[in-house]
């Protein structure tokens, strides 16, 4: 079970009144708006991680389990007289935390303000699956092929409760995600990073420009072309100056720590369930990677 | 049980199609409703999308903010995206889990959506 000491800890420069110390000896109220005392100092949003995250499934938190995962399925579909090529991950251009606030990159902003790079590496093909290669990949078609049966949910089913056999039973999978969704909105909500974001859209003024917050300046439908324009690669650098300015993601980075903290404590049987099964998935793909 | 296949074999009727603007993985599709359990309006892609300004579903319904259900044929994980070029919150979805219902967090207010993520 997770100590209730840990979330404390994960965030010593993030002081709630009268709650946690940096020796963790008292617990932050549970309730109203947390204080955020001291900074969090983002210097990379990549690698920044927030306490919810370990609980949240991906290739970054179970990487073993991904790749056992493809190599199931592929045997698996084998099985089928079926060929299945797992993806080529292209390397993602936008990796982490990197634009969970907005863009905060100066030379991304100044090459392709709001937009997307294209991803490094050579692009994957651009694939529609045979249909019944997807039917038996996701068990939505016949119950047999080749004369066999298709396991419910197909390989991706399969192979998912191989890698889960042994789990403890998880009241919500999706817990985590709700929780993460949930503390966004507060962080944006909290007293401290709406000063921030007055801040910016201040400064955003001085250079010009009208916006109430940085998403409102992302999702702009006139930024909506295939290139960057002019006046977005402008908006967006000064978008990444005003944040700067302002402390905008460092403000919000801390106050969303803050209230992921509080999510952990106040969630902590759920999601050391969660983390355990996450646990034994790991280690069941561990054994197949070995075999493979 | 579920009712996918005919829910796209439906779709496909319709004749809708939807184009990609960023790599994706073979064996990669995700098809996104309008409405939950998989009605009204939709839209398949074979890729990522860092922004569906200007995309519309089957109906002609445009789609930013207005997807309810999603067809999770992915055997990667995906993230979807409240706000375009992946940013904001973001709701994962596990390979091959679909979402008969958006909760109402997530519920018509997707913008964007990344494979591999």
């Amino acid at each position: 079970m997770r100590s209730r000491l840990v979330p404390c800890l994960m965030t010593v420069a993030v002081l709630a009144a009268g709650g946690c110390t940096a020796g963790g000896s008292k617990q932050a109220p549970d309730t109203g708006e947390p204080a955020v005392s001291t900074l969090l100092h983002v210097s990379d949003l990549r690698t920044f991680t927030l306490p919810l995250e370990p609980y949240r499934e991906s290739s970054a938190t179970l990487p073993r389990s991904a790749q056992a995962q493809q190599v199931l399925i592929e045997k698996c579909v084998q099985r089928f007289g079926l060929r299945y090529t797992p993806p080529a991950e292209a390397g993602s251009s936008v990796v982490g935390a990197e634009r969970r606030y907005g863009i905060a990159d100066a030379a991304a902003a100044r090459e392709h303000g709001y937009h997307v790079p294209p991803p490094s590496g050579r692009p994957a093909p651009e694939t529609k699956p045979p249909p019944d290669t997807v039917a038996v990949l996701f068990g939505d078609g016949p119950s047999r092929h080749n004369g066999q049966a298709v396991p419910e949910g197909g390989c991706v089913g399969e192979a998912r409760r191989k890698l889960a056999a042994g789990a403890p039973a998880v009241g919500d999978a999706r817990l985590a995600e709700e929780l993460s969704a949930e503390t966004f909105d507060q962080a944006w909500r909290h007293s401290r990073a709406r000063t921030a974001v007055t801040a910016w859209s201040a400064c955003m003024r001085q250079a010009g420009y009208d916006y109430a917050d940085p998403l409102k300046a992302n999702d702009d439908p006139a930024f909506r072309t295939p290139e960057p324009t002019a006046r977005e690669i402008a908006v967006a650098r000064a978008d990444v100056t005003c944040k700067e300015q302002s402390d905008l993601v460092d403000v919000l980075a801390s106050v969303e720590t803050a209230y992921q903290d509080r999510a952990v404590r106040r969630h902590a049987a759920e999601l050391a369930t969660l983390k355990e099964s996450f646990a034994v998935r790991e280690r069941n793909a561990a054994r197949v990677l070995a075999g493979s | 049980m579920r009712t996918k296949a005919t829910m796209l074999l439906a779709a496909t009727a319709v004749g809708a199609f939807a184009a990609t603007t960023l790599a994706a993985p073979a064996n990669a599709e995700i098809t996104l409703y309008d409405g939950t359990r998989y009605t009204a309006g939709w839209i398949r892609y074979y890729g990522s999308d860092s922004s569906y300004t200007g995309d519309t579903f089957s109906s002609g319904v445009a789609l930013n903010d207005h997807i309810s259900s999603v067809n999770n044929n992915n055997t990667v994980y995906t993230c979807l995206y409240e706000h375009a070029n992946y940013t904001g919150n973001n709701l994962r979805l596990n390979p091959g889990v679909d979402l008969l219902t958006l909760s109402s967090t997530w519920d018509n207010k997707i913008s964007s959506h990344k494979f591999s993520c």
